[in-house]
Parts: C-alpha cells; sequence; structure tokens
C-alpha cells in the first residue's frame, strides 16, 4: 500500500529535488569550492598564517565591532520600534520609510558620508576629535557604521511583533496590580525576547561581512582598524588566492558558529514563551 | 464594594458611547450589562474598571471617588472575552502573576503563593493543567484560569466582558451555572457584559438593559421580562409578535379585530401591542372576539413546539409566532393547515411612535433572535415535503 505513506500535502519530491538543487548551486557548490581552494594550505600554513599578529587583529576588531554595533541596535532598534508601533506620531509613515533606507543605500555611499561626517573636519569630527574621541578611522568609527547598517533588521523584526501584541494581556497586568515597568519586563519583554535575538542575529552576520561602508570609515590600519574582509581582499590583490580563502574560511566557520549559539539560545527562549 | 456610576458621559469621536448614565449597584450583587452591540455596555465596564477614561462623571467604588485612579489601584479583577491569559507563562505562573508583582512588603513567600494558586486551581477545578502553557488549553478552560487568575488578588469587584462570548453553546452554558454559584459562594460584587439575553436572564440578580448609551431598564430578570418598560426592552429580551391598532373603551382595536385591553391601557390612538409567543392562547371552538387562524408551520423546538399563525383579519401577510408547550399542542393535535382560535394574553401597549423608533434599533441588535428562526423554519419545512 504505497497510498499509506503519501504525505497529505502533494509535491514533497519535486520540493525537495528544487531545495537540493538551488541551494547547491548557490550556496554548497561556492562554499565547497572555497574549503577546497583552502585545502592548498596545509595544516602548519593554516596556524601559521591565522595566527599572524594581523589577521588575529582584524578578527578581534571584526567580531568586537560587530558585537557592539549589534548589541546598541537591539537597545535602539527596540526604542524605534516601540515609538513607531506605540505612539501617534506626524509624519509616521515618513519615519518608517526612513528605517528601510540603509538596506538600499549603496553601502560604500553611507561609508563616505559618515566619514566625512566624522573626520577630523566634518560636521560631528570637528568637535568630537578635540574631546579625545576620535571617530572615523578608529574601531569606534567601524561601529558607527555598522549600527547604520545593522539598524534595519532589529527593527524590522521587532516591530511586527510589537504590533501582534494583545493590548488586553498588559491591562490584565495592569489589573492585576502591575506597575507599568512590571508590565514591560514580565509581560512585553518575554514576548518580544525571541525578534530581538533574531534581529540581533541579523545585525551582527550582516556586521561581520559588512565591506563597502566600513572601509572608508575604518582607515584601515592594520592591527588597528582592519577587518577581516579588507584583509581578504588584501591577500586578492597580492594574489594570494589560498590565503585569502583560508581567511576566508576562517571567517565563515567562526560566524557559522555564532549564528548557531545566537539560533540555540532563540529557540529556547521561544520554548519558554510558551510557543512552541 | 458598592458600585456607584454617576453621570458617565463618553464619545468616541462623533460616536456617543454613553449618554450620561448613572446606575447604582449595591455590594455583593451579579449584575447583568445587556445590550446589542454598540450600546456602550463595554464602554461602561471599562471605565468602571478604569481601562478607559470617561469624558463627564463620577466613578464611586465603595463611596470613594476613583473617577481618576489608576486600575491597579482599584482593586478590581478584570476578565476579559478572549481570555488575555500571559501566553509565556505556565497556567500556575499566570495565577501567581497578581501576587508576585506585589510591593516586596505586602509580597506573600513562595510557599504561600503556592498554596494559595492551587487553592484557587481546585475552585476552578483545573488544578491538574497547572504546568500548561495556555496554548494547550480549550477556550472554557481558558476562561476559568483567567477568572482564577483575577480572583487571586482578592478583588472587591469582579468585572468581566464578555465572559463566555467566545466559547462554544455547550462549554457556554456548562460556564455560566458555575459562574452563578461561584458567586453564590463568595458574595464579590460582579458586573457582566452580554448581549445574549438568556445568558443574563441565568446568571445574573439583577438586569442593567442598555441600548445606544443609555440604560433602558434595570431589574431582576422577572421584572424586565416580564414588566418591560420600554419596546426595546420588550423586543431585546424575547421575541414578540407587534400588533398596531388603537386602544377603545377597554378594547384593543387591532384593524377591526378586537382584543380584551388591558384595564391599565386607558384610551390612546396609534398604538402597538406586544405579545410574546407563548403569551398567545390557541384553542379549536370558536368563542365570539376570538379571530380564526390558520396553522402555516410547525417547528418542533425540543421542549415547545414553535407554530407560525396567518391571521386574515389582521389584514397583513405577516404571520404571528406562536410558542406552546408538547402537552398542550398534543391536547391541541392540530397539523398544517388546521384552522385554530387566536387569545392574546398579556399584550404590552406602548405608544406608536416609540415602537417605530426602536424597530430600526432591534433590526440591527437582535436581528438572529427576530428573523433567522424564520428563515430556518422555512428551510426545514421545505426539506420535509420533497
Amino acid at each position: 500500500m504505497a497510498q499509506t505513506n503519501r504525505s497529505l500535502i502533494p509535491g514533497f519530491r519535486p520540493a525537495l529535488t528544487f531545495t537540493i538543487v538551488y541551494l547547491s548551486l548557490l550556496v554548497l557548490i561556492p562554499l565547497s569550492a572555497l574549503l577546497l581552494k583552502s585545502l592548498g594550505y596545509g595544516p602548519s600554513q593554516w596556524f601559521t598564517l591565522l595566527t599572524s599578529p594581523r589577521v588575529l587583529a582584524a578578527f578581534r576588531v571584526s567580531l568586537s565591532t560587530s558585537l557592539l554595533a549589534a548589541a546598541i541596535n537591539v537597545v535602539f532598534g527596540l526604542l524605534l520600534a516601540w515609538v513607531l508601533v506605540r505612539y501617534p506620531l506626524p509624519f509616521k509613515r515618513v519615519f518608517d520609510a526612513l528605517i528601510d533606507l540603509p538596506f538600499a543605500l549603496p553601502t560604500a555611499v553611507a561609508g563616505i558620508v559618515l566619514t566625512a561626517i566624522y573626520a577630523r573636519n566634518g560636521w560631528l569630527g570637528q568637535y568630537l576629535e578635540p574631546l579625545g574621541f576620535p571617530v572615523a578611522f578608529t574601531p569606534t568609527g567601524i561601529t558607527v557604521a555598522l549600527i547604520f547598517i545593522g539598524m534595519p533588521f532589529v527593527v524590522r523584526t521587532v516591530q511586527p511583533v510589537l504590533q501582534d501584541l494583545d493590548p488586553a494581556e498588559e491591562e490584565a497586568a495592569s489589573s492585576l496590580g502591575a506597575s507599568r515597568l512590571q508590565v514591560f519586563t514580565k509581560i512585553i519583554f518575554p514576548n518580544i525576547l525571541p525578534a530581538l535575538l533574531t534581529g540581533f542575529a541579523l545585525a551582527f552576520a550582516r556586521g561581520i561581512g559588512e565591506y563597502g561602508s566600513v572601509i572608508f570609515i575604518a582607515g584601515n590600519r592594520p592591527l588597528v582598524s582592519e577587518v577581516v574582509p579588507l584583509l581578504i581582499m588584501t591577500k586578492l590583490e597580492q594574489y594570494d588566492y589560498v590565503g585569502a580563502t583560508v581567511i576566508g574560511m576562517a571567517m565563515l566557520i567562526l560566524s557559522f558558529a555564532l549564528l548557531l549559539i545566537i539560533n540555540v539560545l532563540q529557540a529556547w527562549t521561544r520554548r519558554r514563551a510558551g510557543a512552541l | 464594594m458598592s458600585i456607584q456610576v454617576e453621570n458617565i458621559s463618553k464619545k468616541f469621536g462623533d460616536f456617543t458611547a454613553l449618554n450620561n448614565v448613572s446606575l447604582e449597584i449595591p455590594e455583593g450583587e451579579l449584575v447583568a450589562l445587556l445590550g446589542p452591540s454598540g450600546c456602550g455596555k463595554t464602554s461602561l465596564l471599562r471605565i468602571i474598571a478604569g481601562l478607559e477614561q470617561a469624558d463627564a462623571g463620577r466613578i464611586l467604588l465603595n463611596g470613594e471617588d476613583q473617577t481618576s485612579s489608576h486600575v491597579r489601584e482599584r482593586e478590581i479583577g478584570f476578565v476579559f472575552q478572549h481570555y488575555a491569559l500571559f501566553r509565556h507563562m505556565t497556567v500556575f505562573d499566570n495565577v501567581a502573576f497578581g501576587l508576585r508583582v506585589k510591593k516586596r512588603a505586602e509580597r506573600p513567600t513562595e510557599k504561600v503563593i503556592k498554596e494559595k494558586v492551587f487553592d484557587l486551581l481546585k475552585l476552578v477545578q483545573l488544578d491538574w493543567l497547572a504546568d500548561r502553557f495556555p496554548d494547550q488549553l480549550s477556550g472554557g478552560q481558558r476562561q476559568r484560569i483567567a477568572l482564577a487568575r483575577a480572583l487571586a488578588v482578592e478583588p472587591k469587584v469582579l468585572l468581566l466582558d464578555e465572559p463566555f462570548g467566545a466559547l462554544d453553546a455547550n462549554v457556554r452554558k456548562e460556564l455560566r451555572r458555575w459562574l452563578r454559584r461561584l458567586h453564590d459562594e463568595l458574595h464579590i460584587t460582579s458586573i457582566f457584559v452580554t448581549h445574549d439575553q438568556e445568558e443574563a436572564m441565568e446568571v445574573s440578580s439583577r438586569i442593567v438593559v442598555m441600548n445606544k448609551g443609555v440604560i433602558e431598564q434595570i431589574g431582576t430578570p422577572e421584572q424586565v421580562y416580564e414588566h418591560p418598560q420600554t419596546p426595546f426592552v420588550s423586543r431585546f429580551l424575547g421575541d414578540v409578535n407587534i400588533f398596531h391598532g388603537r386602544v377603545d373603551q377597554g378594547w384593543l382595536d387591532l384593524d377591526g379585530w378586537r382584543v380584551p385591553a388591558p384595564a391599565e391601557a386607558g384610551q390612546r390612538e396609534q398604538v402597538a401591542a406586544y405579545v410574546r409567543p407563548h403569551d398567545v392562547e390557541l384553542t379549536l371552538e370558536a368563542e365570539p372576539h376570538l379571530p380564526p387562524a390558520t396553522v402555516r408551520h410547525i417547528h418542533h423546538a425540543g421542549s415547545v413546539y414553535k407554530l407560525e399563525l396567518d391571521v386574515p383579519a389582521r389584514g397583513t401577510d405577516e404571520t404571528i409566532e406562536v410558542e406552546v408547550s408538547r402537552r398542550e399542542f398534543q391536547a391541541l393535535n392540530v397539523s398544517t393547515g388546521d384552522t385554530v382560535y387566536i387569545r392574546l394574553v398579556n399584550p404590552r401597549i406602548y405608544p406608536r411612535e416609540d415602537a417605530a423608533a426602536v424597530t430600526v434599533v432591534s433590526e440591527i441588535g437582535t436581528k438572529s433572535a427576530q428573523f433567522n428562526p424564520q428563515i430556518a423554519n422555512g428551510e426545514i419545512h421545505l426539506a420535509q415535503k420533497t
């Protein structure tokens, strides 16, 4: 009885075939090529390259700025989403559209604009630098660029969840004697935490691979403000293809591991939230 | 805790939800706010709770003016139509919520909270569900948990907004009996909002009938059903047959068809007489002043039989709805097409313009009660014929 094994949803086989072919063409084959190419170095060469001070510094800069930017985005992205959902604002639609701008703007443009503003002679830079707080050409500048790039990810993941929250749940909490702060920490926050984590993961992933906007504001000083994607570009320009792929591979493994951790964390909060 | 509502008005834009409403509810009563959708009953409940602010008027709880105090200071328990359980918390944590958010000085220990929560869960007969999440419960279970959660903080007043509105008929019936019993045990002043007259009659000790932002009548279920003060109340609480005519020397003259009028009816032109389906008596023998009628449909509605009659003396095509008990029906032993004679008992007489004004409203408000059964009857009848 072959019939009994049939799934209720038809087209399982074509759907699976399509998924595998599509993923292979776009993700698996390119990544396998990367892996193969990187195997042109033996283990000792891998180790020497990846532990060289310049590479280590680049990883440190990339990871720390991406994590910091994503964390800042979680806080202020939530605030933005909150304001957009909860308060009647004049020109709300305009603000709402502005959120998506970092998605659409060519990243190089963003980088140039930010550099122009935060450079020593820029609008803000001319006040910040005398205060001993240089932004352009430092890791701070990279963080600023990554905040700009990653902000819409947090807003756009949290916003719909905030919108769907049942106001009656908050009213119920108030009627049971909860203060405003308690309503937020005990009712609203647990409900939006999974979305916040998703936003964090997306902003972080975007930040760690960001190239266009960062290279202008970073100043790209080796050991100080050089990010991993730039290091890969440098290797390529020196015709060191294997070296470039090794760094790329290390970067891939590292970000994959981090995203996996965030996903597990997210699944855990979701289970705790009762939405199985 | 007693509740006083003084001259409350509330507008939403151009729409007047409440127009100068005053109401007094003594301690320990279980009161129903009854009315069609949009009559302002939910707004009134939310204003009493403090979830909504009135444009004008005062709310006094236990004699104290609480008009501007926040909902968390009013010591009320509120039960929402769609339960509003905290989805991310277990049943236990939901019920414990009100105790856990208390200020440290007033907060009971976890041990006391645990005992109290289980007592409440036993009260609503759901202690075996303590570890579940709301998504894993049925609607009736959720509403009982919502009630347990509201009772946990020992509110002085319990406010229920269409508490059984989202449940199916059987569960609804069971839960409203249960609510009645619970109230008899706890004696907590309670108001519940409903658009279901049967529910209001069965559960409450007093009914407040509302329409278009004003109170039409306040009274016990018996008072509002047997002695409706306005045409609206007549129509909203149960089905009625409406006759037009005039009152003349002790007779109700309905377009040439004369019926003895109640003594207090006096002498009036242009009246509308409202007669409930069970207040139409049928007999097989011709008597003076009893018009003949033809049985058009017979519908077996469980405990009663519902008959639709054509009355040629009325001069219109409209049928009269009659309800007779099984025993009466068996004694009559009529079938479709037979002739019977009808006597109107206990007609309520209103000036015609009042009645005309209310018709429009009640057509919106009580459409299902007024029209659906007839349509359903017609379909059943046709189905049997073919």
